[in-house]
């Protein structure tokens, strides 16, 4: 101020001086004001922030959305889980990584030859090729973390290992016709993967595990005794239930040889087919019990001592006859006993084929399995059956079925009557369906030390497992080709249920094209291959299940036993 | 400037209204503090819960039920319990409780713990807290007391693994006392047998790298044996001295200790394989 008081008394050039000092400070002090101005404004408008951060919290909350798998957990019965999301490695190449210069650090073909060292499976050309192109891709997915680290190892930036969401199945192969698949798009495409997928996709409901009938002790058991039975008997292929005979809810369901869902590879993909299910079988002499109920039930046999007689049976140019000749007359407990065809035939006669027809189809013969995973469709005979119809049906022929079928009929058969629909769901208590009645309790009762008698006596002595009583019918059929049967290639079935005094569980063993073997003593029907296969399975899996061994107790079968000679059969 | 009663007032007013604003400011910015610990607490629950999901995962994966029944077949063999392995009520149970007959087989015993023979003490041994030397370890050890039955370091079982029976080693309760961490107060006498001892008692001991200090240990166990033997079941150590001996000369005397015999019989008749000689 001093300065310009003076200046502007001496000259008027020093005026312009002032004038123009003047204005320098006057753009200064603006800039200063402008600056604090601005300063100030992102203050405030930081305290705001601070302020509104600390009133209203941060608003993006995604609570709901933590923990959340992306596609729900499917578990057994007791929780075990069976296929989950699980956050796999993938390994993917990013030839961006590096910025704009080459995509690795080394060579196209060094990386690719470190890369099948540590998968020995990988093609060194193709992976050379697909490093080279320079395009981002999937190099492999689903790796292993110790496999991750081990290309972390080898300093290419290029390579990355996000963790991606995967269906995993934890217990690789096991039911793993029942979990099904999964499509590439995230959708099951098969068994209950196909089934739940509403239910596992929908966010609402994704969060609780599905849970499912099966128990994974029990399935295991029978897989593994199923396979080794299919080893020891050479057999193309294998299939079993067990079956809860009070709900209709399936352990265990095997179908062998199976494939594992966590890898999916051209050899396993003949495997996906399921044969307790999809395939249609023509079950052999596992029908004779049902033929015998319902014979039982309509009337027809009251007297368990009546004598048939057991020559090869003539009927309209078609002759029956049993695997070995068993003298002169059989009584129907021995037919059993022995799996006669030609006294089963004979009472089927006398029964008649809409008496027979009408349980079978109330038994549900003439429909797709009540069960949730896609079935086949049985070979039924529509409209009224002729004489030989009736007769080859009662012992298993011309009437083709999935084992499933089968295992709900033998459930029926022996939980006094009462038929249900089979489940893969866990059911509580009170979603038990009511069924609907086939046979009165008695025929049951009667059914339960006739199929018991199989088992101690007769044909099923080999499934006879010390102290679990059970009972059960063989099946050897020959399949069915474009002409007749073929000879070589049998169905073996072993049908049972135990405990006999208070039947709980169904169990079907199936074995596809069993050959005989020195651990079969050179036999192929189902007394040597099938009925071994339940005999190991129910210690296996009885004391888990609640039911303890108790040799003291056993149906009572006095009134049948002097009934029965002795002679061997099918 | 004067202060009329109301301005008073209305400055009181606002000075309350200000604290209380600031108050709740403040109040407000505590629970959303406590609100965001939350938040961040949940995501880290969300997050040890993936992690506990993969480690479940991991642990399913590796003990689904194929590789525990191949695990069952190579390695433990378990089979189904047969009906004689469940009991039907409490009076089976208490019918187990009848005293033995005169002639019943001996008892297979899968718990002992034999006393300590005389003169040792179970009490771990003084240790000076200044020195931090066990008391008594500067003594001469022409002094010291025999080595104790105790003092078998962990690794004497490997020496030990062809002396005893299979019920033996089962029962045996290991006395885990400090001695085990000293094996200098084991005895040093005879040094030449020692070695050889162990390699008859054990042929892999040599092989094997780790068995240093076998020839030291094998020494431990020579000392204990009579003891043992006493405690000993005297039928059930002849039983075991017969049936550990079936080649070698016979036993003549049924009392002889136990551990001579399994350490030299298994030895001659089937080297290598004395675990099984001495099960039979």
């Amino acid at each position: 101020m001093t300065s310009l008081t003076v200046s502007t008394a001496i000259s008027s050039g020093r005026v312009q001086l002032v004038n123009v000092r003047q204005y320098t400070l006057l753009v200064a002090k603006l800039r200063v004001w402008f600056v604090v101005a601005a300063f100030t404004f992102i203050g405030v408008v930081a305290l705001f922030r601070i302020a509104w951060l600390g009133v209203s919290g941060d608003g993006a909350d995604s609570r709901g959305m933590v923990g959340l798998p992306p596609r729900g957990e499917i578990v057994d019965r007791n929780g075990v889980p069976l296929a989950r999301a699980f956050p796999a490695y993938s390994l993917w190449y990013n030839p961006k990584a590096l910025g704009d210069g080459p995509a690795l650090v080394k060579s196209p073909a060094e990386v690719a030859a470190a890369l099948v060292a540590i998968f020995p499976d990988e093609d060194y050309a193709k992976l050379k090729a697909r490093l080279a192109s320079g395009k981002p891709q999937y190099l492999r997915r689903r790796i292993m973390p110790e496999d991750a680290n081990r290309i972390h190892l080898l300093g290419e930036p290029a390579l990355e290992f996000p963790r991606e969401s995967e269906r995993y199945y934890p217990q690789g192969s096991m039911a793993a016709h029942v979990l099904g698949l999964i499509g590439s798009n995230g959708h099951g495409r098969l068994g209950m993967e196909a089934v739940l997928d509403k239910q596992l996709t929908d966010p609402a409901a994704r969060g609780a595990p599905a849970v499912l009938s099966l128990d994974s002790r029990v399935q295991g058991a029978l897989e593994d005794e199923l396979l080794k039975g299919m080893h020891l008997s050479n057999s193309k292929g294998a299939g079993g239930i067990v079956l809860d005979v009070d709900t209709g809810e399936v352990l265990a369901l095997a179908s062998l040889p199976s494939y594992n869902p966590n890898l999916i590879d051209p050899a396993s993909v003949p495997n996906i087919f399921n044969r307790v299910t999809n395939q249609v079988y023509e079950l052999g002499s596992v029908m004779k019990p049902i033929t015998v109920a319902t014979a039982i039930e309509a009337g027809v046999i009251t007297d368990m001592a009546k004598r048939y007689p057991a020559g090869p049976l003539q009927i309209g140019g078609f002759t029956i006859h049993d695997s070995h000749n068993f003298g002169a007359s059989l009584n129907v407990p021995e037919a059993l006993i022995h799996s006669s065809n030609i006294v089963t035939a004979q009472v089927a006669d006398q029964l008649g084929g809409p008496r027979l027809k009408a349980t079978m189809e109330a038994l549900g013969f003439n429909r797709r399995p009540d069960i949730e995973l896609p079935a086949g469709f049985p070979i039924w005979r529509k409209g009224e059956w002729p004489r030989i119809t009736t007769m080859t049906v009662s012992y298993g022929h011309g009437l083709a079925l999935t084992p499933m079928h089968l295992a709900s009929a033998y459930a029926a058969l022996v939980n006094g009557g009462i038929w249900r629909p089979a489940t893969l769901r866990r059911l509580a208590p009170n979603e038990v369906p009511a069924g609907k009645r086939i046979w009165q309790a008695s025929t049951s009762a009667r059914m339960r030390q006739l199929l018991r008698m199989i088992v101690s006596v007769g044909t099923g002595r080999k499934a006879d497992a010390a102290g679990y009583r059970v009972g059960g019918k063989t099946g050897s059929a020959e399949k069915a080709t474009g002409h007749g049967y073929a000879k070589s290639s049998l169905i073996t079935t072993f049908a049972a249920a135990f405990p006999m005094d208070k039947p709980r569980y169904v169990i079907i063993a199936m074995m596809d094209e069993p050959q005989g073997t020195v651990a079969t003593s050179g036999q192929r029907t189902a007394a040597w291959n099938a009925a071994p296969v339940v005999g190991r399975v129910v210690p296996r899996i009885g004391p888990l299940l609640g039911i303890m061994p108790d040799a003291t107790r056993d149906v009572d079968i006095s009134d049948l036993a002097p009934l029965i000679g002795n002679g061997d059969g099918e | 400037m004067m202060l009329t009663r109301s301005h008073a007032r209305s400055i009181g007013w606002a000075a309350i209204l200000a604290v209380c604003f600031a108050l709740t400011v403040a109040l407000s910015f505590r629970v959303n503090a406590v609100k965001s610990q939350v938040r961040l607490t949940e995501r880290r629950i969300a997050q040890l819960q993936v992690e506990n999901g993969l480690l479940e995962t991991e642990f399913e994966t590796r003990a689904n039920q194929q590789q525990l029944t191949a695990l069952n077949e190579v390695d433990f063999g378990y089979q189904a319990p047969t009906p004689a392995q469940y009991f039907e009520s409490e009076r089976q149970l208490a019918d187990l409780g009848k005293p033995r007959g005169p002639d019943a087989p001996p008892m297979i015993r899968v718990a002992a713990n034999d006393a300590p023979p005389a003169g040792t003490s179970v009490l771990p041994a003084m240790v000076n807290p200044l020195t931090g030397k066990t008391l008594g370890a500067d003594q001469p050890k022409a002094d010291k007391p025999e080595p104790k039955a105790a003092a078998k370091p962990a690794e004497a079982r490997l020496a030990e693994r062809g002396s005893a029976t299979l019920v033996e080693r089962l029962s045996r309760v290991e006395q885990l006392s400090h001695m085990e961490k000293s094996p200098k107060v084991i005895d040093r006498k005879v040094p030449g047998l020692a070695p050889r001892l162990a390699a008859k008692a054990d042929p892999k001991a040599k092989a094997d790298p780790k068995a240093k200090s076998a020839p030291k240990l094998a020494k431990a166990e020579i000392k204990p044996a009579p003891a043992k033997a006493k405690a000993a079941d005297p039928k059930l150590t002849s039983r075991l001295a017969k049936a550990a001996a079936p080649k070698s000369a016979a036993p003549k005397s049924a009392a002889k200790p136990v551990i001579k015999v399994a350490l030299k019989a298994p030895a001659k008749a089937h080297p290598g394989k004395s675990d099984r000689v001495a099960i039979e």
